[in-house]
């Protein structure tokens, strides 16, 4: 436990302004996919909103601060009343928190916790997003591509095993993993 | 011939090195080709695209302004602003506009507007070079508004390409021109290195030619020497009366021949050339003539010479005895040479026997060892390097330099290697190993102590002699008579062909060098004769036996070198003429004295302590010394004719132990 507590905290203290840069603008991204996300009605609560997860598994600090910059800006979607909330991995594959329409990554996570985590949001139809490079190939819905510019990534095989709807659009501008 | 061979070793010299030039183009072109499509052009393009969707995004924020400021009519107006200015932005580098189309394709439920109202296309759409690119357009709010795509010129792309390009066309062709300029100089070296070449050639006969003419000149006159000194040797009257002489001088003049041969062996410059003639030859009788002739050289020096050779070593081996002898006596030489003072150690370590029941092998290591002035690290590897000589007083003063790279070149004939271990100021010392065949059963010339050949079964055998030299048909008929051969002489070619029509000659023993009509020509009528075909032709000759093969002396059957050694004269005789030796056992009178030990008159007790005392420490001078005072005093003449022979033939221990009986005899 103290092990895993200190390598979080030396995960912490190694991640560089690229990582966090990444995180910022894959948060506006996430944003855009869930605007994007044409079934969010299966997502809306008895009390009539939608809830979207930042999960992690140390790093409370990092998560909070990312929550609260995208429910500053997310407040409603399709004119729905958005609420943000944290979440560790192990409250949400335990299913002690509330279902969310998208899952927001804000935590490095190794490769077994990752699959766990692909495997609940696929059978949940859930948006999970990664702003960590080299998370799409692993299984994760969406992230982040850098190069001459930013665009939206796509793991098109979690997409279709998901069965979520998004939008051409948003697909069209997208780079593709995994495409057929 | 030779020409036609020389022109076309010439033509394909060239040849080859037009072909390497031929594929180091090829290479190299396809080389620059590699270079161009895998590695040049994927990056350009690449860049291109980079520089293009760079370019797009930049350009399309000028259209999600459009989306965001303005609504309805305004808003689409704004927007076809937005493209027109986009499609006229023009790369100065190359004078066209860097966006040549532009279509959008707008999310109607994000964006207020009519569907279709929006969905601008203007400029070249279908451009087939161009680099598409396709950017989102978003909000403040990062909605999805729309899709621009953007038909970006490759221009640019193409320019670069080929500028690139031209510069390393020119490029190649420079390179090109440097390498036909450079094939075209070496096909000059080539051939004026060829026709060089050449020119060692001829100078190089003209200078084999030259030794093998001073070769004959010298041997001619040893010839006769050793012949009858070979004569003499089997006359027991003159042995009697002037063996000693007569040893002497036959010692003497093969000592002579055998320095000839060695200088002709030096001066050869081609020791590739050299070529092995291995045959029986009895190890402990080639050993003992090394240690003599070093004896004698160590002793003049007063330096210590020692040998050690294994008591089981196998008396007689095949092997080459004067390439073997000259590397051995070249590494004594120089060991005594180079030692002032100390010793010089001759030995053969590591002898193992291999018996099989085909054939059975020794291995030994000679080494010579010595505590002389010894060689500089430095110049240990330069030793072997022909003409090349450690700088000291000594060679300064003698020796050709070459001696040790012949020695190398003959070890590595052999089968082996020549090394080297030394320490400036400590001494030198060589070794190398060989592996010989061990003679089971040897020829009854080898062992000659015992056995002598008095005559041969059969028929008288007739032999024609055809030399131009008296003394050396004077020497051969004698040689042969002994035997019971009958000899007809010949002076000149056309006189012995005269004669082979009127005697019916069983053998024909032939002088190559003959003045008028040679050896060549003779043997050639002989061989045309279908009367005479089958008549054995042995060639003589004062030529070393490879200036003979080179001349080509394919119609001899046999070809025995100047001055004949008889047993070689024999066994070639035997050989050609298929006969049965009749052999006389000589009885030794080493034997017969020992049977008879006590007869025999000893000399005082100190000087047979003496000789003891020398023979245990291997002083064969000493030894030889005091021998050589008995044998002028009568009562001592049987003593004598016991322990000489042992003391010549180095038997050390078997003379100690002689002395002993002898001393136990008289004691009795």
């Amino acid at each position: 436990m103290l092990f895993m507590l200190l390598s979080s905290i030396s995960f912490s203290l190694i991640a560089d302004s690229f990582t966090d840069r990444r995180a910022v603008v894959g948060l506006k991204l996430f944003r855009t996919l869930l605007v994007a996300d044409t079934g969010y009605q299966h997502h809306i609560t008895p009390d009539g909103r939608l809830n979207v997860s930042l999960i992690y598994l140390h790093d409370l600090k990092t998560a909070s601060q990312l929550a609260e910059q995208l429910s500053s800006e997310l407040t409603q979607l399709h004119d729905i009343p958005v609420t943000v909330f944290t979440v560790t991995l192990q409250d949400y594959l335990n299913k002690k928190s509330q279902r969310s329409l998208g899952i927001f990554i804000a935590d490095k996570f190794d490769l077994p916790r990752l699959q766990q985590l692909v495997k609940s949001s696929v059978a949940h139809k859930q948006i999970l997003f990664s702003p960590y490079e080299g998370d799409v190939e692993k299984g994760v819905l969406a992230g982040l591509s850098v190069e001459s510019r930013v665009r939206p990534y796509l793991n098109m095989q979690t997409l279709k095993k998901s069965q979520l709807k998004i939008k051409p659009f948003f697909i069209k501008v997208s780079k593709k993993y995994a495409a057929e | 011939m030779r020409l036609n061979k020389g022109l076309s070793g010439r033509a394909s010299n060239n040849l080859v090195i037009s072909l390497v030039f031929l594929l180091l183009v090829i290479f190299f072109v396809g080389s620059l080709f590699q270079y161009w499509y895998n590695v040049l052009d994927p990056r350009l393009r690449l860049a291109a695209i980079t520089q293009a969707e760079i370019l797009s995004q930049s350009q399309a924020g000028l259209l999600s302004k459009a989306f965001d400021v303005y609504e309805g009519e305004q808003r689409e107006k704004a927007l076809q602003a937005a493209i027109e200015e986009i499609l006229l932005v023009t790369d100065p580098s190359i004078k066209e506009p860097f966006v040549k189309g532009i279509s959008l394709e707008v999310d109607y439920d994000v964006v207020d507007a009519d569907i279709d109202s929006l969905n601008i296309r203007e400029g070249i759409l279908n451009c087939t070079d161009c680099i598409v690119t396709e950017v989102a357009l978003m909000d403040e709010d990062y909605n999805l508004l729309a899709i621009a795509t953007f038909n970006v010129t490759d221009a640019y792309y193409r320019w670069l390409g080929s500028d690139i390009k031209d510069k390393l066309i020119n490029q190649t062709l420079f390179t090109l021109g440097l390498f036909t300029v450079v094939w075209l100089i070496i096909l000059l070296l080539v051939s004026r290195l060829d026709r060089v070449r050449k020119n060692i050639e001829i100078s190089d006969r003209a200078k084999t030619q030259f030794l093998a003419n001073v070769s004959h000149e010298l041997r001619t006159p040893l010839n006769a020497i050793l012949g009858y000194t070979q004569l003499f040797k089997k006359d027991k009257d003159i042995m009697a009366s002037q063996g000693r002489g007569v040893e002497t001088i036959h010692r003497s003049a093969d000592h002579l021949l055998m320095l000839i041969n060695d200088i002709l062996e030096f001066s050869k410059v081609d020791s590739e050339g050299v070529q092995l003639y291995p045959k029986e030859v009895a190890l402990s009788d080639f050993l003992n003539t090394l240690v003599e002739m070093t004896e004698i050289r160590s002793s003049l020096k007063d330096i210590n010479f020692n040998f050690e050779f294994p008591p089981n070593l196998p008396e007689v081996v095949f092997v080459d005895d004067k390439r073997l002898r000259q590397i051995l006596l070249n590494l004594l030489n120089n060991a005594v040479k180079f030692t002032d003072k100390g010793e010089v150690t001759f030995s053969i370590n590591n002898l193992t026997i291999k018996k099989s029941d085909k054939a059975s092998f020794a291995r030994m290591t000679f080494t010579v060892a010595d505590t002389g002035i010894g060689i500089p690290k430095s110049k240990l590897n330069d030793i072997f390097v022909p003409y090349q000589q450690v700088e000291n007083k000594i060679t300064r003063a003698e020796g050709s330099g070459l001696g040790l790279t012949i020695s190398k070149n003959l070890t590595e004939l052999m089968g082996s290697k020549l090394h080297v271990k030394s320490e400036y100021g400590q001494g030198s010392r060589f070794w190398f190993e060989l592996k010989f065949p061990i003679v089971e059963q040897a020829s009854p010339l080898i062992h000659k102590e015992n056995h002598t050949i008095c005559g041969y079964e059969g028929r008288v055998r007739k032999i024609l002699s055809i030399d131009d030299n008296d003394f050396n048909r004077d020497i051969i008929r004698q040689h042969l008579m002994q035997y019971g051969f009958e000899v007809v002489e010949a002076a000149s070619g056309e006189e012995g062909l005269q004669l082979l029509e009127q005697i019916q000659a069983d053998l024909v023993l032939l002088d190559v060098l003959m003045p008028d009509m040679d050896g060549f020509a003779v043997v050639t009528q002989i061989r045309s004769d279908r009367r005479y075909s089958h008549i054995p032709v042995i060639a003589l000759t004062a030529s070393t036996q490879e200036a003979l093969e080179e001349d080509g002396a394919s119609g001899f059957d046999d070809v025995l070198s100047k001055p004949i050694v008889e047993h070689d004269l024999l066994a070639s005789l035997k050989k050609h003429l298929d006969l049965s030796w009749k052999h006389e056992v000589l009885k030794s009178s080493n034997d017969d004295a020992l049977k008879n030990l006590e007869n025999i008159k000893i000399p005082d007790a100190d000087v047979v302590e003496e000789l003891k005392d020398y023979a245990r420490k291997h002083n064969i001078l000493a030894l030889r010394d005091l021998l050589k005072n008995l044998e002028t005093d009568d009562r001592y003449q049987d003593f004598f004719q016991l322990t000489n022979p042992l003391a010549r033939n180095y038997q050390f221990g078997k003379l100690v132990e002689t002395l002993e009986n002898l001393q136990s005899q008289t004691d009795e």
